[in-house]
């Protein structure tokens, strides 16, 4: 313990070094995390890449057309799965649409029967090919309700839908632009935080 | 050159930013937006006396030479200051990082007035080397929008070979660093728990203030070349520069910090951004005269506080106010020239009433309710409604928004240990709270006075105009309260007040961004519907030559298609082809769309004489309008049934496709023929 604490006074700026370290120690940690549970998954046969078609979903305020598209009665259309094929750690949707679709997500449960929440669901990640979306789902996904869309009368003309697309190693490691902004943020207010508390403990119990 | 000549204007700009913290001992963190302000008055100037080109290029040997001269000036030793200055390092490495980073992804402009206006004016400035309100282009208007970040933008690529929209959008977000950069400026690496929260609030105000429910679509703050949030944002920079200038040590013997003319140069280029918040900048420019007057020069220093130096103080006010009135006076006179010309040659020149009338009419329609419009009415109510039920931020309506900022004031005064901190922040809560009655007012009477009658009744862009006060008072208030923090009483409590508002902030945006929809991550998706229109202007560049005018066709369009080629078709002209929208006999418009032409004036009648656009009244316009093309994005039934006869395949490759541009053959009787398009892009539907 004194050796770590001689070493922390060595260091330029202690609290954001070490605030920062953490950070990307935890992230690489969360990325192996997910990445191994993933591996562990393909190699057990609990996670499949299953790819199915929206009739294996249960349409939602949806109708299908003598051509195969799919057109909203509402605009809350959605492709609800109770209880998938696999686990769901990764859904692929390719479609296109006569207009912007607006609002689009995936809900999810972790508990089987459990009630959808507004509250718990994951957004898209489009791809430059202006038609494949990806959705990304935390460990312990159960049901998910795929809301392609939030319009009334859109037209949508689904090409694929995949679960668990396969995933290149370095997406579980490499952050994106906002995992990259919060990785720089968050650990700098943590620095101030505990910078701030420090001094108000210097000032106020060691007068 | 696609990406050196973005390097060359960032290192001229920081030889000009060592020029002014080196030899002008100015706060190394205020320099870069001194730099920038100065580029923008020096290039907007410029280009009003016609000489914008040679001016520039002497201003980037000025730069450098000054850059050099401060290699050889022992006067002052500026290393220390600059190698601790947390702003100037954050300004240095977000800008190289956005500069990166668009390039790699090269984002273009997405928005409806970045292709009517501040996207093409900019593309017009790069491509004639002069000023775009004198550039020939379709609209019938004088595109008399302020000239400072469009100006900027030009000196950015001036060097490079063809105009980039992308450095347009890096040249924005330099502006905004250099904000961020001044509002942390009177911070070194020591007090980063103060310098930290304050740069991170800055970031993401635009979003705190602009963004009122869950994105669903890419957002455009930092991807877009609107002037509000900028001009907004500058509004609360000025603010912020004054006080962290002021904050620094006063030089031996006198009575301010060094880099006065630093202030007057943020000061006039604040007036460049926008013209509809020249009122929100002359605000700005208030509270710092104010500040001089009531807390006179001397600050830091007990044996020089409150010297009376009352000639000092008025005259300091006086330049305040004096500097974003000469700018923004030099423009409007280049303005007024050019619509004196265009009025005598019988073109549109200015139609809107004189600010000095409407406002006259406004405070007599105020206090005598008897002599009200029924516009005026309407405009005063909805304006009050708006102010408590609009949604317009993370955090809601505007009175939530004056709230939050009040209650920052307030913390900021209640928490400051230093007497004459907390008297400043009560004189500049009082003041920008009355500036922003003002600022309202200014904006309902312009709803009654000034707008198109059909924006009035829906209060058209009230956010956006109402948000550019909104962005510089939240960054007036937490930079008030930044410096509070410093020595606050009880100790430690405005710090943590700070804190907690950076994440309160942080969590709000976080819940209302998904950073993929944002400029962190966003898809290029985004940019598809906008890509096909920069296709099929490079088809047409590559199969005519730029030898006359292009009537556009798009049925159904709104303006928006119309404005989008006359950008990308640049430097190729459109012709103003009634603004886009649909083209029929006056019969034919039974709904009473707005956008459908079915008469058009013909030269030298006067208003009152309009001809109906049938086969013939289309035929003359084409040629009294020199129409030597027809581009038909999109032709209707109506409009081939009406007008095919102009056409020597009947508007056949029109209509499958195959056709984009028509060619003028013959004068009489008027004809075009096809001109065909590459086998590829005909087979693609």
């Amino acid at each position: 313990m004194k050796k770590i604490k001689e070493f922390v006074k060595k260091l330029h700026a202690p609290i954001p070094t070490l605030c920062y370290t953490a950070a990307v120690c935890i992230a690489l940690l969360i990325g192996l995390f997910n990445f191994g549970y993933d591996f562990i998954g393909r190699m057990t046969g609990s996670i499949r890449t299953i790819p199915l078609a929206p009739q294996d979903f249960e349409l939602v305020n949806i109708t299908v057309q003598e051509n195969g598209e799919l057109l909203s009665d509402t605009d809350d259309p959605q492709l609800v799965m109770d209880l998938p094929p696999t686990r769901v750690r990764r859904i692929s949707m390719q479609v296109t649409y006569d207009r912007a679709p607006y609002e689009r997500c995936v809900y999810y449960t972790k508990k089987e029967g459990a009630a959808f929440n507004a509250l718990v669901r994951v957004w898209p990640t489009d791809l430059d090919d202006s038609k494949t979306t990806l959705y990304d789902l935390p460990i312990g996904a159960k049901s998910i309700r795929i809301d392609p869309g939030s319009l009334r009368s859109l037209w949508m003309n689904v090409e694929s839908i995949v679960l668990n697309p396969p995933r290149p190693v370095w997406t579980y490691f490499v952050p994106d632009g906002g995992g990259l902004f919060y990785l720089a943020v968050l650990p700098g207010l943590a620095a101030a935080i505990i910078r701030w508390l420090i001094e108000c403990k210097r000032h106020y119990f060691h007068k | 050159m696609q990406y050196l000549d973005v390097l060359l204007a960032l290192a001229a700009l920081l030889c000009l930013c060592r020029f002014f913290y080196k030899s002008c001992g100015m706060n190394a963190a205020l320099t870069p937006l001194a730099a920038i302000s100065a580029t923008m008055i020096w290039t907007s100037i410029a280009g009003v006396a016609g000489v914008l080109y040679p001016a520039v290029w002497a201003y980037y040997i000025l730069c450098f030479g000054l850059g050099i001269y401060t290699l050889f000036d022992k006067k002052t030793d500026g290393k220390r200051e600059v190698s601790d200055s947390p702003g100037f390092w954050f300004f240095l490495a977000a800008s190289l990082i956005c500069f990166v980073y668009f390039a790699v992804r090269k984002p273009i402009f997405s928005e409806w007035d970045e292709v009517s206006f501040w996207g093409t004016a900019a593309k017009l400035m790069k491509l004639n080397n002069s000023i775009y309100t004198t550039a020939e282009i379709a609209w019938d208007w004088i595109p008399s929008q302020m000239p400072g970040l469009i100006s900027f933008s030009y000196f950015l690529q001036f060097f490079g070979a063809v105009f980039a929209p992308w450095k347009v959008l890096l040249a924005y977000n330099i502006v905004f660093f250099a904000m961020f950069a001044a509002m942390i400026a009177c911070f070194n690496f020591k007090k980063y728990s103060i310098a930290l929260p304050v740069c991170v609030i800055g970031l993401l105000t635009p979003y705190f203030l602009t963004v009122y429910t869950r994105i669903i679509e890419t957002s455009h703050i930092y991807l877009c070349s609107y002037g509000d949030i900028p001009a907004g944002m500058m509004f609360g920079a000025v603010m912020c520069w004054y006080f962290a200038w002021r904050s620094g040590t006063p030089q031996p013997g006198k009575y301010l910090p060094r880099g006065f003319f630093g202030l007057l140069l943020v000061l006039a280029a604040s007036s460049l951004f926008k013209d509809n918040t020249f009122v929100v900048e002359l605000v700005g420019a208030g509270i710092i005269a104010a500040d001089f007057f009531f807390f006179g020069p001397g600050y830091g220093d007990k044996t020089l506080r409150r010297p009376k130096k009352w000639g000092m103080r008025i005259s300091y006010a006086l330049a305040c106010f004096a500097a974003p009135i000469v700018t923004y006076a030099v423009w409007n006179r280049h303005i007024a020239i050019l619509a004196r010309q265009r009025e005598a040659v019988g073109e549109t020149g200015s139609t809107s009433l004189p600010l000095t009338e409407v406002v006259r009419r406004g405070f007599m329609m105020l206090f005598a309710p008897e002599t009200r419009s029924e516009r005026f009415t309407h405009a005063l109510n909805s304006m009050g409604d708006a102010f408590f039920t609009s949604k317009l931020s993370a955090i809601g309506p505007g009175v939530v928004v004056t709230a939050v900022i009040l209650a920052i004031f307030l913390f900021a005064g209640i928490t400051a240990a230093d007497r004459l901190h907390r008297r400043r922040v009560w004189v500049a809560m009082g003041l920008s709270t009355c500036g922003f009655i003002g600022y309202y007012w200014v904006l309902t009477l312009s709803y009654a006075f000034i707008f198109r009658e059909m924006d009035a009744l829906g209060l058209a862009s009230y956010n956006r105009y109402v948000q550019s006060y909104y962005l510089g008072w939240f960054m007036l208030a937490v930079m008030m309260l930044a410096l509070s923090a410093r020595s606050s009483r009880p100790y430690g409590l405005a710090k943590g007040g700070l804190l907690a508002l950076s994440c309160a902030v942080l969590l709000c945006v976080a819940y209302l961004v998904n950073p993929r929809q944002s400029v962190l991550a966003y898809s290029d998706s985004h940019f598809y519907a906008w890509k096909r229109a920069q296709t099929t202007a490079q088809e047409i560049r590559d199969t005519i030559p730029n030898d006359g005018k292009i009537f556009y066709v798009r049925q159904t369009d709104n303006g928006l298609e119309f404005f989008k080629y006359c950008y990308e078709l640049l430097p190729y002209q459109m012709d103003l082809s009634f603004g886009g929208g649909e083209i029929g006999l006056p019969e034919n418009n039974v709904n009473g769309n707005i956008y459908y032409h079915d008469y058009y004036l013909p030269k030298g009648a006067k208003k009152g004489e309009e001809k109906p656009l049938d086969f013939e009244g289309l035929s003359n316009y084409l040629r009294e309008h020199e129409c030597k093309y027809i581009f038909t994005d999109q032709v209707d039934g109506q409009f081939c049934e009406v007008y095919g006869g102009l056409f020597t395949d009947d508007l056949e490759g029109a209509q499958d496709g195959s056709v984009l541009i028509y060619r003028r053959v013959s004068e009489s009787p008027l004809q075009y023929e096809p001109v065909p398009r590459p086998a590829k892009e005909a087979a693609a539907p």
